[in-house]
Parts: structure tokens; sequence; C-alpha cells
């Protein structure tokens, strides 16, 4: 079994590196679209990485919990992060530039497909993006973006308002996504 | 539009990523979400994921404190609640967001200037008489035990009917709301004894100085304070630091080329998470020794900014290196050179 290299980008004396170069995998989106990767993008996600060593991928990798579109997505990023001679702030760039063109239910569509294929550094981004969307809305407009329904009373929902008084200043209109 | 359902861990992973008043909105979300967002490892996270530059605390000419917060580029000055706070003298300390303050009343409290959260702490029931007695505070968290503390060095006063030389440790924590007296410190912390040989009207202006002197500074698990070695030949000055976890001194000696007869016009100060000391005495450029986390004695540096004499340590410290600003800008002051320094300070 293979040594588990949780980082083979950018070890250039690796041979097992060199070989993930060339060899490729082939991902299958829950809606039967096959996409064609290098290993050594596609080991950047850990759970892919994982099916690999365990041998268990075959020639196709079925990803049944992603859909087409995001796995695109989620394939230009990987193959962004494994491109020979990125620097951090060329890879820190496309980052910020991948997710802020993106509506807010393609960043849940993301952060699922991120969460899943445990990708850290998208997973982390994309979570900073979506928080960053949320900043001063307001109660309803959250509890309906993520499907949280209230069980306080009106009493006790006036009674929180109170107690968080600090924290209702300066909300946004909720217009925006 | 409808949007998938996120998994409860990555909502919490969002949230954390929010500034403090979308937290207070996301606790009014549901009971749940009201838990969720109140548990030690939310906040503690919470802190991790913030950059500290959102809610400041200020004091004004006139001696009134302030909470400050920034939503969109309109800054918004709150006084706090309940409490009569023209009377306060002083920050004693400041860490993970809280800042211990003191009133003329020498009442103590924790405040929250993101909630405007008030919490009293109580007298040290083996505190000395105030009369009798000078007493240097100071404020930190200590990870291990996961508690925040204020620890209190008293002595008496030079003269004393007690003849004790002692200085006397009291520890608060904050979690378990008590104080307990431990071990006293094994250095000299009276300040005017600091520098020997010193004129009537040095010693005047030193008096003005005391109160905000005795604020320690907090970082890397110790708080750290001016003092002299009892140990050493000559009693040489040395930074004194109170580990929070195991609530022993360590020290760390004065940097080469300190003005030991000036010793105690410096201040002890955390910039950019660093130890520094600070010569407080001159307006204009002013020397600045900084302490790298790797080594175990002081850097000498200057920083080019005008000293805001009306200003309270703790904020013009922070005032002087802005937290966004990628490169900082220090003189030497013997060379009149600049010189970058990155984030690494």
């Amino acid at each position: 079994m293979a040594r588990k290299n949780r980082n083979p980008v950018g070890k250039n004396v690796d041979p097992e590196a060199q070989k993930k170069k060339t060899r490729t995998l082939t991902l299958k989106s829950s809606d039967g679209q096959e996409f064609s990767i290098s290993e050594s993008a596609a080991v950047l996600s850990i759970a892919i990485e994982n099916m690999v060593e365990d041998d268990c991928a075959g020639g196709v990798i079925p990803l049944p919990l992603v859909d087409g579109g995001t796995l695109a997505r989620v394939i230009t990023y990987l193959n962004k992060h494994a491109e020979d001679g990125a620097s951090d702030e060329e890879k820190r760039k496309f980052d910020e530039e991948f997710v802020s063109g993106m509506e807010m239910g393609v960043l849940f569509d993301v952060v699922l497909a991120a969460n899943y294929l445990d990708i850290r550094g998208l997973l982390r981004e994309v979570r900073r993006r979506i928080a960053d969307r949320m900043k001063n809305k307001s109660v309803e407009w959250v509890r309906k973006t993520f499907h949280i329904e209230s069980d306080f009373t009106p009493e006790e929902e006036e009674q929180m308002k109170k107690e968080f008084a600090w924290a209702w200043e300066g909300v946004d209109s909720d217009v925006d996504d | 539009m409808e949007f998938r359902e996120l998994p409860q861990e990555i909502l919490i992973e969002i949230f954390s990523r929010l500034p403090l008043k979308s937290v207070g909105k996301c606790r009014c979300l549901a009971k749940l979400w009201r838990k969720l967002l109140s548990t030690p490892h939310f906040i503690k996270s919470h802190l991790t994921h913030q950059t500290h530059q959102e809610n400041l605390i200020l004091n004004t000419p006139f001696d009134t404190i302030y909470s400050r917060s920034t939503i969109k580029g309109n800054t918004i000055w709150k006084t706090f609640p309940g409490l009569d706070l023209c009377e306060w003298t002083a920050i004693l300390g400041s860490c993970g967001g809280l800042v211990l303050m003191v009133l003329e009343s020498f009442e103590r409290f924790l405040v929250n200037p993101g909630t405007l959260q008030l919490i009293k702490v109580p007298k040290p029931p083996l505190g000395l008489k105030r009369k009798e007695s000078f007493s240097m505070h100071g404020f930190g968290y200590d990870s291990s035990g996961d508690d925040y503390k204020v620890v209190t060095l008293s002595y008496y006063n030079a003269g004393n009917e007690h003849r004790s030389d002692d200085t006397f440790v009291d520890v608060y924590s904050v979690k378990r709301g008590v104080w307990k007296r431990v071990d006293g410190s094994p250095y000299d912390h009276r300040v005017l004894q600091l520098s020997p040989g010193m004129s009537e009207r040095k010693l005047s202006k030193l008096y003005m100085f005391r109160k905000t002197f005795s604020p320690g500074a907090f970082v890397n698990g110790a708080i750290h304070w001016l003092a002299r070695s009892r140990k050493l030949v000559g009693s040489p000055s040395v930074i004194a630091a109170f580990n929070l976890a195991d609530e022993v001194f360590d020290e760390i000696p004065a940097p080469s080329g300190v003005d030991v007869e000036m010793f105690v016009f410096n201040k002890v100060v955390v910039l950019g998470g660093c130890l520094c000391l600070v010569d407080t005495r001159e307006n204009g450029p002013m020397d600045v020794w900084i302490m790298k986390e790797t080594e175990g004695s002081l850097r000498d540096m200057v920083i080019n900014e005008p000293r805001a004499a009306t200003i309270d340590g703790c904020t013009f410290m922070e005032s002087l290196i802005s937290p966004e600003s990628k490169t900082r800008t220090l003189v030497n002051k013997k060379r009149r050179k600049c010189r970058y320094v990155g984030e690494s300070l």
C-alpha cells in the first residue's frame, strides 16, 4: 500500500508524486457526468485520496452526493491548487476570484461538496465567503436561508431582543442574494 | 430562493467567522442555536477567527469610557449602561476581548466592549489596606484550566509599621468566582525603588505615571511586570513573568542599552502579539524593545509615532501599529533610519 502522503504537491523528488501527476482518474457525478483529473489534483481531496489508497476506486470514482455543475467547479479548484509552480499568492488570488462570483445557492452546493470530499482549503474559503454575505442580515433572513425554525414564543423573542440589544443595530435590507 | 440545507457542524463553522453582532443575532434564531453559540468551545473558536479590530475601548480627555464599533465604515460610540464610568481610573489589562478596569472607588470590573456586559470583580479577602500599600494588577487567560484570571501583586508602602518587604500575590478565578493567595513574588516590585537615587522632582513625576504603570502585559500565558531581582548582585532590573497555568514567576532580563536609572519610566505592553518595553518619557519617537517569541531577551527598536498623551496606554499602543497594515515602520533612534518590519514583528 502506498505511503500516506497528504501533501504531494511540490515534492519534486518523490517518484510516487511524479506518477500521480501522469496518472488520471475519472470522477462520476450524481447525474452521471464523467470528469478526468490527474491523480495529484484529485488527492487534494482527502476523501478521494482514501478511496484511491484503499483501491476501491477501480477505473471510475462515483461521487453520488455531488452534481455535475458543482463537481466541475471543484475540479477547477483542485487543478489550480495542484498546478506546478503556482505561487501561494497566485492561489490566494485564484481562491478570492473563484468564490466571489458565486451566488449563495452555489456556495451552499460547493461547501457541501468540499465537506463531503474533505478539501480543507476550499471548505475554509467558502465558509468565510458565506459568513461575509450574511453579516448584518436580519434574523428572519438567516432563518429562511439556513432552514432554521424559531421555537421562541413572541414573548421570548421580545425578551431575547432585549437581552441581545447590542446585536440589533445596523441591520441591512435582505434584498441581495 | 430555496437553498439546500447545511448540516449543523458546517453552520457552526460559518457562524464562528461572523462579527460579534451577527453572532448575537444568531443566538436569537432558536433555542438550540442560543445554546450552540454560547458554548466555551464556540466562543474560543470565534475569538481565534476574529482579527480583534472590531471593538475597541477608548477613553477621551474627559475620562469617560466608550465602546467603539464599526458597521459598514460608520463608527458607533456607546457608553456602558448602568454604571457611572466617569469615575474610572485605569485599564488594568485586556485579553480575549475582555478588559479589566478599575474605578476611582477601587472597584474592579471586567467589561466586554462588544456586548457592553460588565462583571464586578470582588475585593481580595486578604488584600492589604489601601492606605498602607500599593497594588499592581494583571489580567489573562489560563488555557490549561480554561479560565480567565485576575492577578494582584501588593506590598506595604515604604516605612510601614509592618516591616515586611514581601510582595503578596492574589489570584482571582473568573470561572469559579474566588480569590486565592499563592506564594509571594521572589522579585522586588516596588516601583519607587526601581530607580535608586532619583530626585524629588522625578519622583513626583513618577507618581503621576504610577497609576498607568501597574497593568501587567499578558502574552504567552504569562503576565509581565517591571521588577528587580532579589537574588542577583546589584539587584538588576528584570521583567518578571507570572505564569497563569502553574502560578509561579520566571524572568526576562532587561534589554542591554536600556537606561537602568530610568527603567521605571518604561512600560511593558503587548504589540502585535509580542512583549515590548516602551520608554514613555519623551514626546516624539520613543524606544521600543520587542521580544520575539523564540528569544529570551528584548531587541532594540524605536517607533516613529508621536506619543498621544491623552490616550491610555493600552489603546495608544494598539493605535501605533494598525492591525490592518501589512508592514510596520520602525525607526532606530540612534541611527535615524527607517526600517520595515513584516508580520513576524
